[in-house]
């Protein structure tokens, strides 16, 4: 495969992307991008293949692997229906949510099926509802129900820079809604979110109104930042140049002239990053300084 | 029956009804099961049949047609459809007909949501409200649970990135790490109270909260926490020294204190009225690292390595009002939220520095002060028009005001005590916010299976700001910018569930955005300043997202989850505007003036296995693939006496793939385990081509998180978590570039052994064990750690 690989390499760079239309470049790109990851191609293409064979030849009497509800000692599963006779508010909208993507209405298994998949098995709560400690798991209170999915955001929440969510001093609902229509906290309902609202609502310092804004902020703060957990401080997606050259003008001359704002910023690279290197210190915007330098 | 005989037997019923006879009544009762004959014992014989049967809709919590039977003066005063119990008369008590589905749609339990009573279950009803009825009261319940808690950590290496990593101090802490008392009394008021307090760590909490069924409550929520910074700069490795640093103990200090009251009588608005106060204070980490001077194999070189840093006094007052109202069907939301926020922020930045020097020669200091009011308000209405069309729609009006000031100055180190170089300095900015975003949305179910959901959001924003500027500290300069802002939002989205154990769902998301923009400066004289400029720009921004998925179970041992999502964002420039009054700077020079258009497109790819290998065994396989495209297009530009015309300008790729591998489950009775494993493959290239002047961004994070839980016996428990993180982002070239790569190892294992009495105690003793190796700065952030906590658990009674 290596040899495709390199063979497919070379054929790409033998043709002049700009001698192609927009949306034959962009084909051209995906084709490359999925050769390169020829190897988890394959094994998806295996496992997909195989679970269609045993379609064919098995019969169901196990709940479906969805995922293992959190165990709630002594209790018994009762069913979405159970939980709507209370829980109206929540129920009318869960549909619309991106967590019922995941279980269809037909799932052998009550466990398999909503809202007891998360909460855990929900006849002691039935039976007293408003026992203290609740008899029930509430993610909003042990975050674990939602790591046993979202494990890559586990893994996040162990880097070095990271939201204190492990610690217990956040938690996934603080930021998210697990039953609206919008996965942010912000929208309630049906409602669409306005960007970012949910991370404005602590830190103001950064979502203040600045005079010259820089205009990344019209694209959300996820452009630049990794919001569960990441490698670099600040939580930054990157921590070069490279973070800021994805969107700001550029143009390279064969006099090494590298041109941004059309002033040459060969050397201004050299020291370091745009930000790091005292000169576009005011990232998020300038009470003063057009070109966000303070 | 004839006329004359159905007028006879009129006549019979009305002789009959003058001596109080009810022909339904007579009927009805007939078909009751007869009272019980014994004495009923409210304790023993009422409250488990109303427990099962009734209390999960007619309790203390949102009683259901405002019916509590559970207490005897909410019971007695019946609901919306009246009394429910007639003293002594159990056959003419409407509960007796509905739990002997003798009232058509008012059956209780309602068909379907619960197992009907028996005919000895309704009998015993009977005898108990013909004799009676009598309640006793639901006895005083209290709960109390505590945990002590008491930690020691030795620290051999960088004590500020232990902190900053794990979010602990190095010595003592304890105290409680949990505290919880719930209390309900025979009246059915209920206090409820959570607590932590764990000093040395500062991390504090308390939830109290005092309510009344059909009445109201009062809350109070405290918490403070803190987190830690470190104050390390950048490391150059041709100058042969360590990374720069602060030697200051960086951290913020987080409050956040609110209290709420609230009214929540039956049929009536529910109305909440709140006050928060929200603090930050102490001084973290920037990121602007000043130059430093030293000498390398090509020469004297300056590289950003010396590290910032910014004081922070933020405090934030919030008043809100929320009014929550069911209205003929109609669920209505009104909020109101006043905030006050006054920020002041102090930073520091080194100017020079000489390669090796603990201290700057000479800081940058940017003070600036904030002051903001805002007011939001949002209403939402909501209502099930038919069964299969709820139908949602809102408006939020947002006004802000705020006021700042801004001060530069640069001073030198070695004379702190000489008059600082004045900068450019504001005394009065002023700026204006108003927002006004409308939303309708609709979610349809036309037939089982499916359903269909329609979103459109309409944000029109406008916001100002303009103050004066005194360049240099003596030349008098205004400075001004407006932005006008429309932001139109469609989404639509399906959902199928209608074919065998599958849901496919596709969503569209499309955001088109205007953007009105004016910035201007202008020296307040009679003559144009190099300062000087004009600049109009109109900006088109139109954003599609589209995303469909998979989630099926072809088989009961495997589900298989795909999604992909496309995102495209075109951005056009127009700049109507675009002058520069000075002298040296041509018009049309302005940035970003000179772009024309810009293009993101994203392609996401994300395919998930889950496999249950056993009954109580499940492992899941992860692929997530991301690629982004950026494109600019740029208008010609005059650079060293020639003219450019770029055609297009291919600014930068980027693509990333996450692999993950998780196991989990208890495969053999004692022994509960998790497992998971993770490799993020990134890479980013930019159009410069150069590697002396930016290297290619790339590499890879590899991250395992393990947890073994094992009983040894009834007692004793054995728990283990392990850790472990790793990112080579290094960058290989130092001789003209500065290496921003990222390259460490990071440990974390926690183990612990506990002994439990039952589900009252438990006491439980930890040791963990930290380690972390960072080559990308010269390990001058290493440390290795140890930790023992000692924790004793509690509930009473």
């Amino acid at each position: 495969m290596g040899n495709i690989y390199f063979f497919t390499t070379l054929v790409f760079s033998l043709i002049s992307r700009s001698s192609l239309s927009y949306h034959e470049g962009r084909l051209l790109t995906l084709i490359e991008h999925f050769l390169r990851h020829w190897f988890s191609l394959t094994i998806t293409a295996v496992v997909l293949l195989a679970a269609g064979l045993l379609t064919a030849t098995s019969c169901s009497s196990l709940p479906d692997t969805r995922r293992f509800p959190p165990r709630i000692e002594g209790a018994q599963f009762v069913g979405n229906e159970r939980c709507a006779d209370c829980h109206q508010d929540i129920v009318r909208h869960y549909p619309d949510s991106v967590h019922s993507r995941f279980f269809p209405e037909d799932a052998t298994g009550t466990e398999a099926s909503g809202c007891e998949s998360c909460h855990g098995a929900g006849s002691l709560h039935v039976q007293a509802p408003e026992a203290r400690p609740p008899l029930i798991l509430n993610p909003g209170k042990d975050p674990q129900a939602c790591l046993d999915c979202h494990t890559r955001q586990h893994g996040d929440f162990r880097l070095p820079q990271h939201h204190p969510v492990l610690e217990g001093q956040m938690n996934c609902v603080d930021c998210h809604d697990p039953h609206g229509r919008e996965i942010f906290k912000q929208a309630d309902g049906l409602a669409l979110a306005r960007q970012d609202q949910q991370c404005i609502s602590c830190h103001r310092d950064q979502s203040r109104h600045f005079v010259f804004a820089h205009e990344a902020i019209q694209d959300g703060c996820t452009t630049c930042h990794q919001p569960h957990g990441s490698i670099h401080e600040k939580l930054l997606t990157q921590r070069d140049s490279h973070l800021c050259l994805r969107c700001h003008a550029q143009m390279q001359f064969e006099s090494s002239a590298l041109l941004i704002g059309k002033i040459d910023h060969q050397s201004f690279l050299q020291l370091g990053t745009c930000w790091t290197a005292g000169c576009h210190t005011a990232v998020h915007g300038s009470m003063i300084n057009s070109k966000l330098l303070y | 029956m004839d006329r004359r005989g159905g007028q006879l037997a009129r006549l019979c019923w009305l002789a009959l009804g003058l001596f109080g006879y009810d022909p339904d009544r007579s009927l009805a009762e007939s078909e009751l099961p007869a009272p019980a004959t014994r004495t009923i014992n409210f304790r023993t014989d009422v409250q488990p049949l109303l427990e099962t049967h009734c209390q999960r809709c007619h309790g203390d919590t949102k009683p259901k047609s405002g019916l509590n039977l559970l207490r005897e003066d909410t019971a007695l005063k019946g609901g919306d459809y009246g009394k429910a119990i007639i003293p002594g008369n159990s056959a003419e008590s409407p509960l007796i007909r509905y739990v002997a589905y003798l009232e058509e749609d008012l059956e209780m339990p309602p068909i379907g949501k619960g197992e009907r009573l028996t005919e000895g279950e309704v009998a015993t009803l009977r005898a108990w409200i013909d004799q009676g009825p009598v309640w006793e009261a639901v006895g005083e319940e209290i709960a109390f649970h505590y945990e002590p808690t008491l930690r020691h950590t030795w620290i051999d290496g960088d004590e500020r990135a232990f902190r900053e990593h794990w979010r602990h101090p190095a010595g003592f802490s304890g105290g409680l790490s949990e505290l919880s008392w719930n209390n309900r009394w025979e009246n059915g008021v209920r206090l409820d109270l959570q607590a932590r307090s764990l000093l040395g760590a500062e991390d504090h909490r308390l939830n109290l909260e005092l309510r009344k069924p059909d009445y109201g409550f009062i809350r109070l929520e405290y918490e403070q926490f803190r987190r830690y910074d470190t104050d390390w700069g950048g490391y150059y490795p041709p100058f042969g020294t360590a990374p720069p640093s602060l030697h200051r103990d960086l951290h913020n200090d987080f409050g956040d204190f609110r209290t709420v009251v609230g009214l929540t009588l039956p049929d009536r608005p529910e109305i909440e009225l709140s006050y928060q106060r929200l603090t930050r204070t102490g001084e973290t980490s920037a990121l602007h690292w000043g130059p430093v001077q030293g000498p390398t194999p090509s020469g004297i070189t300056h590289k950003g390595l010396f590290p910032s840093s910014r004081a922070v006094d933020e405090t934030t007052h919030i008043v809100g009002l929320d009014v929550r109202h069911d209205w003929r069907g109609w669920r209505l939301d009104e909020s109101f939220r006043g905030e006050f926020t006054r920020n002041d922020t102090d930073r520091r930045m080194a100017d020079s520095a000489a390669a090796g020097a603990g201290i700057p020669e000479s800081y940058t200091r940017v003070r600036e002060d904030y002051r903001q009011f805002s007011g939001v308000n949002t209403f939402r209405a909501e209502k099930q028009i038919r069964s299969w069309w709820l139908l949602s729609g809102g408006y939020l009006y947002l006004d802000q005001n705020a006021d700042a000031g801004f001060n530069l100055d640069s001073f030198l180190t070695e004379n702190p005590g000489a008059e600082p170089f004045p900068g450019d300095t504001s005394r009065q900015i002023i700026l204006n916010r108003h927002s006004h975003v409308f939303n309708v949305n609709s979610h349809f179910v036309p037939r089982k299976g499916l359903s269909l959901f329609t979103g459109l959001q309409h944000d029109r924003t406008r916001q100002s700001g303009e103050g004066d500027l005194w360049l240099f500290g003596t030349t008098p300069t205004e400075i001004g910018a407006n932005i006008d802002q429309t932001v139109t939002e469609e989404n639509v989205g399906i959902r199928y569930t209608g074919w065998r154990r599958s849901v496919l769902y596709v969503d569209a998301r499309l955001r088109q955005s205007r953007i009105g923009q004016r910035e201007d400066q202008f020296v307040d004289d009679d003559f144009p300043f190099e300062d000087d400029f004009m600049r109009d720009t109109d900006a088109e921004l139109d954003g599609r997202e589209f995303r469909w998925g998979w989630n099926w179970s072809p088989w009961q041992r495997l589900t298989v989850q795909t999604r992909y999502r496309q995102r495209d964002r075109r951005n056009r420039y127009r700049h109507p505007r675009d002058v520069h009054l000075g002298d040296f700077t041509p018009s049309g020079d302005g940035y970003p003036a000179y772009i024309r258009s810009r293009r993101l497109d994203t392609d996401d790819f994300h395919v998930k296995f889950n496999i249950r290998v056993s009954r109580k065994l499940r492992a899941t396989l992860t692929w997530r693939t991301i690629a982004d495209d950026y494109e600019l297009r740029v208008a010609p530009v005059h650079y060293d006496g020639q003219l450019f015309s770029p055609d297009k300008s291919h600014s930068g790729h980027y693509d990333s793939n996450h692999y993950l591998a998780s196991l989990s489950g208890q495969p053999i009775r004692w022994l509960r385990l998790t497992a998971t494993a993770g490799l993020n493959d990134v890479r980013t290239i930019s159009s410069v081509t150069d590697g002396e002047i930016l290297r290619p961004y790339r590499g890879q994070a590899l991250s395992f998180l393990g947890n073994a839980q094992i009983q040894l016996d009834n007692h004793w428990e054995w728990q283990t978590t392990y850790s472990f993180s790793r990112a080579d982002f290094s960058q290989a070239n130092t001789g003209f570039n500065f290496p921003i790569g990222r390259d460490y190892r990071l440990h974390g294992t926690v183990t612990g052994l506990s002994r439990k009495w039952g589900q009252k105690a438990a006491i439980q003793l930890q040791y963990g064990h930290y380690y972390y190796s960072d080559p990308g700065r010269n390990h001058a952030n290493d440390y290795t750690a140890h930790a023992l906590a000692l924790s004793f658990r509690q509930t009473l009674p």
